[in-house]
């Protein structure tokens, strides 16, 4: 066991304050991404690290910690996906997902709606593939770790999906 | 192809998580740990191998007790185990020989696996046909108010003796080739 997962295990708390800084950013992003709403994400988040710290001796087990940190995040947001259908609430499409959404230049503004809605239309299990590889900048072998798929499976979906995405976006540019 | 669409969505900055959550979220994880610091998880009361090392010390003595009584019931049913005329005159000669500390071991170790004689065997057949008889007896009254065919082969299945009552008998029958306590 390595000296951070190490002190993760042991619960010490700037260890933890260590693991956030390094994972929450590109954690809160996937969370949008799958949840739809910036509040949701928050909440999800929370619950995520404090599920980290729960099983933190698991921690010290894994030989990856970011894609187990991703998996225990996505567990919670399906979850509370769960939760909400259950309620019989929607899902919105999250437009907030690049921070060009909200600069004063048109194009940039424009390019990041039109690759926000790209994102949305594609299915959940793409878009999730996509989303981790691309913006978690987690590898294929670790995107199969957090998904529960073969590394070939997420690598042929991922580049069907940018396929799809490709597409939509030339449509959108006429 | 793709690569054009990977170069333009990696043109774009992700909005990280807001600023004031990194407080709120490390707030509850250090709660959360200094919950479990102060309430430490609840250790099994029974350990399970200890379970199993009682368990087991348990099934020992039991089986023991069993053996015991079994035994006793055994030696009560057929009297002293007898020891062969023999097995005395060897043990006699030994006591001349060796003295008798060294007769009484040696007629103890010979009076062990004492062969069986004519008399006993005799014995053994006359209790024999009176656990059948009992035990046909016994069948009669505990089976059904229904009395046997008249075709014996009919009715033969219902005629045979349980398999614990076989299991008692051959007991009964090797009894004599028990080793003594």
């Amino acid at each position: 066991m390595d000296a951070p997962a190490k002190r993760l295990a042991s619960g010490d708390p700037a260890a933890f304050a260590a693991l956030y800084d390094a994972l929450a950013d590109r954690l809160h992003h996937y969370l949008v991404a799958i949840l739809g709403a910036s509040a949701d994400a928050d909440d999800v988040l929370q619950e995520t690290f404090i599920r980290l710290a729960r099983n933190r001796e698991r921690l010290g087990e894994v030989d990856d910690p970011t894609a187990f940190a991703f998996a225990v995040a996505r567990n919670e947001a399906r979850r509370w996906l769960d939760a909400r259908r259950r309620r019989g609430a929607t899902t919105a499409v999250a437009r907030d997902l690049f921070v060009e959404a909200g600069c004063d230049d048109a194009a940039a503004r424009e390019a990041a709606e039109d690759a926000a809605l790209a994102l949305a239309a594609l299915g959940a299990d793409d878009r999730e593939i996509v989303e981790l590889k691309m913006f978690a900048g987690l590898t294929f072998r670790e995107v199969g770790a957090v998904v529960g798929r073969p590394l070939g499976t997420v690598a042929s979906r991922y580049r069907a999906a940018l396929d799809r995405m490709r597409d939509l976006l030339t449509r959108r540019g006429r | 192809m793709n690569d054009d669409v990977e170069r333009r969505l990696s043109g774009l900055t992700p909005r990280g998580s807001p600023d004031g959550l990194r407080a709120r979220i490390l707030r509850a994880v250090d709660e959360e740990l200094a919950r479990e610091t102060a309430a430490p998880r609840p250790r099994r009361r029974f350990p399970a191998g200890l379970a199993t090392a009682a368990a087991l010390l348990l099934s020992v003595w039991l089986n023991h007790r069993a053996n015991q009584s079994s035994d006793a019931l055994i030696d009560r049913a057929f009297g002293p185990r007898p020891v062969s005329p023999r097995a005395i005159a060897i043990a006699g000669d030994i006591a001349e020989v060796a003295g008798p500390e060294a007769g009484r071991w040696a007629l103890d170790r010979l009076s062990v696996q004492a062969p069986a004689g004519v008399a006993d065997l005799d014995r053994h057949a006359a209790e024999l046909r009176r656990l059948v008889r009992e035990l046909a007896l016994d069948l009669r009254e505990t089976d059904d108010e229904t009395t046997h065919p008249q075709i014996p082969q009919v009715g033969r299945d219902q005629l045979r003796p349980l398999p614990g009552r076989v299991l008692v008998m051959e007991r009964v029958v090797h009894g004599h080739d028990r080793p003594s306590a």
